[in-house]
């Protein structure tokens, strides 16, 4: 059974339709990238794959668990096995970078009796920086951080819970290429380790075709394309080859 | 009324959560473009529908122990800090304007000796904890409104609900009881400000502190230091609660967070004086005196 199972999704508010029957089937481990235009839905679909925003109709199957029309706190359950990086990190901004990655560990370990040792947590937020290319920031806040910055604690934040599912809201935009590969590589990597099943937000071509197992390209709240980078480039959907063209060199007007 | 009452929960708040923040307002163009008197009455309704649930749920999270002790404990000493020099302000000046009045009119016509004992009185009962409620509606609720709302156009508050941590247990619930913990202390505090304030321009007037004093312990009870209290806990709970539903309820970035620490000043004031006037009638009806 996959992972993760759209079906039918309708989003609308008033007065206009923004997510129109969307059906995505994610398999355990995969990591699909989303791409489209944007205001095509990217950010939407993953808000509502988190529960943070609710369905007009459809379902969501998070391993196996329809969340729409889940209470909140029926949701937190799944939320738990869920992480999202915010496309602008949404950091909490009264806290330091340390406590902003040990925020949901600590709330939650609380909650469950076993709280884990100072020392532990130091060493999981030095592990975290380390990969995000951010080493020795632990004391810094929010509104020292450039953008990018912000975003890859954002990144770390989101990975300290050991979530199972992953959602990435553009993860390498407004980074410099080399940074963003390393980005690339730690997406990757967070797979890997436990199969964690990923879904990335990205306009950046050359990151989707390196990380991706299949592509999904949404045009104006619809899935117009879904399959292998392999078909993407094949595809004769007009706005695939659009979007791949527009990245060739030579091929910007 | 210049601010039109709305009780939307931002589209953040939308998603069907039955047991922690109210869905709110399905359709927000009816409540903004509301010129009828049904939607105004509509709207007015959702949102005292609305701050019910909230309340609801905030007392069944408090109930539960659901609040960590140092997020209480922050939020008290923030609304301490914030609030307590405005209080000190407002009743020393008010009391010690109201003493010059009544001073020199009981000079002149005779009551002296009741000078003290109508100030403190009407401080104990009133002025505490109304001068009180409004400082920190004005202080502290604003600064609370303004902060959920910054979190909520900045998306922290997605980022909390995206962890699994409740809006409603980690922002609401702390607040909520800081508030109501904080308000009857900030209200005795207007109480002895007001009351010292007054002694120093009665005695400036001619009314000694010894006569001062003795009208203070022949006309008052504890009784009514007890009802300023009641009074005080009632308005605590209702800025801390409206505060963090105007937070909650903004949309629309920075301009949304301005107009939500307004619409959160107007709305906290507008319910102490409503809730006074209900507390006033309950306490003098069943006993008081
Ligand atoms: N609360 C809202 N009310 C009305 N329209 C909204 C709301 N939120 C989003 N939209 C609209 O929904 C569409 C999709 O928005 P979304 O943020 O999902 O786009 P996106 O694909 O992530 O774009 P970008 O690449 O720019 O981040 C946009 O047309 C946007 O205008
Ligand atoms: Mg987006």
């Amino acid at each position: 059974m996959s992972a993760i199972q759209v079906k039918d999704l309708i989003y609308e508010v008033p007065g206009k339709r923004i997510l129109d029957h969307i059906n995505l089937e994610i398999n355990a481990g995969e990591i699909v990238s989303i791409m489209g235009q944007s205001g095509s839905g990217k950010t939407s679909l993953l808000k509502m794959l988190t529960g943070l925003r609710a369905a007009t109709s459809g379902s969501i199957l998070i391993d196996g668990v329809d969340i729409v029309g889940l209470s909140e706190r029926e949701l937190d359950k799944v939320r738990l096995k869920t992480g999202l990086v915010f496309q602008y990190a949404a950091l909490f901004d009264s806290l330091n970078v340390y406590d902003n990655i040990v925020f949901g560990v600590t709330r939650h370990k609380v909650s469950s009796g076993a709280r884990p040792g100072r020392a532990q947590l130091d060493q999981m937020v030095s592990e975290l920086l380390a990969e995000v290319e951010l080493p020795g920031m632990e004391e810094r806040m929010p509104s020292q951080l450039s953008g990018g910055q912000q975003k890859r604690i954002g990144l770390a934040r989101a990975l300290a819970m050991k979530p199972e599912f992953v959602f990435y809201d553009e993860p390498t935009s407004g980074l410099d290429p080399i940074t963003a590969r390393t980005i690339d590589d730690l997406i990757i990597t967070t797979r890997d380790r436990n199969q964690v099943t990923s879904v990335v937000v990205s306009h950046d071509l050359a990151s989707i075709f390196r990380i991706s197992d299949r592509i999904a390209m949404l045009d104006q709240g619809r899935v117009v394309f879904y399959g292998t980078p392999e078909e993407a480039r094949l595809s004769k959907v007009d706005m695939v080859q659009r979007f791949i063209a527009s990245e060739l060199p030579g091929a910007a007007h | 009324m210049t601010f039109t009452m709305r009780s939307g929960y931002t589209d953040a708040m939308q998603s069907e959560s039955p047991h922690d923040i109210p869905a709110a307002v399905k359709d927000h163009s009816t409540s903004d473009s509301g010129v009828g008197f049904f939607e105004a009455l509509s709207g007015i309704l959702e949102a005292v529908g609305d701050s019910a649930i909230l309340a609801w749920n905030t007392l069944i999270t408090v109930l539960q122990g659901g609040i960590s002790p140092r997020d209480l404990l922050a939020q008290m000493s923030a609304i301490g800090a914030d609030s307590m020099f405005v209080v000190l302000i407002v009743t020393t000046s008010t009391g010690a304007v109201f003493a010059l009045y009544a001073a020199r009119q009981a000079m002149q016509f005779g009551f002296a000796q009741f000078v003290g004992g109508g100030i403190a009185y009407t401080f104990f009962n009133e002025l505490g904890p109304v001068l009180g409620g409004v400082a920190l509606a004005a202080r502290s609720g604003a600064a609370i409104a303004a902060e959920i709302g910054s979190m909520v156009v900045t998306e922290q508050v997605d980022a909390l609900r995206a962890m699994a941590v409740s809006p409603l247990r980690y922002l609401v619930a702390p607040r909520v009881l800081a508030a109501l913990i904080m308000m009857p202390l900030l209200a005795i505090i207007s109480d002895v400000c007001g009351l010292i304030g007054s002694m120093f321009t009665s005695r400036m007037n001619g009314v000694t502190p010894s006569v001062y004093w003795e009208s203070v312990r022949t006309m008052c009870h504890v009784s009514d230091v007890r009802n300023g209290l009641v009074k005080a806990c009632v308005f605590g709970f209702l800025i801390g609660l409206s505060a963090c539903m105007q937070g909650l309820s903004t949309e629309g970035g920075a301009t949304g967070v301005g107009k939500a620490t307004t619409r959160s000043v107007v709305m906290c004031v507008v319910l102490i004086f409503i809730a006074d006037v209900i507390i006033a009638r309950l306490l003098t009806g069943v006993g008081g005196h």
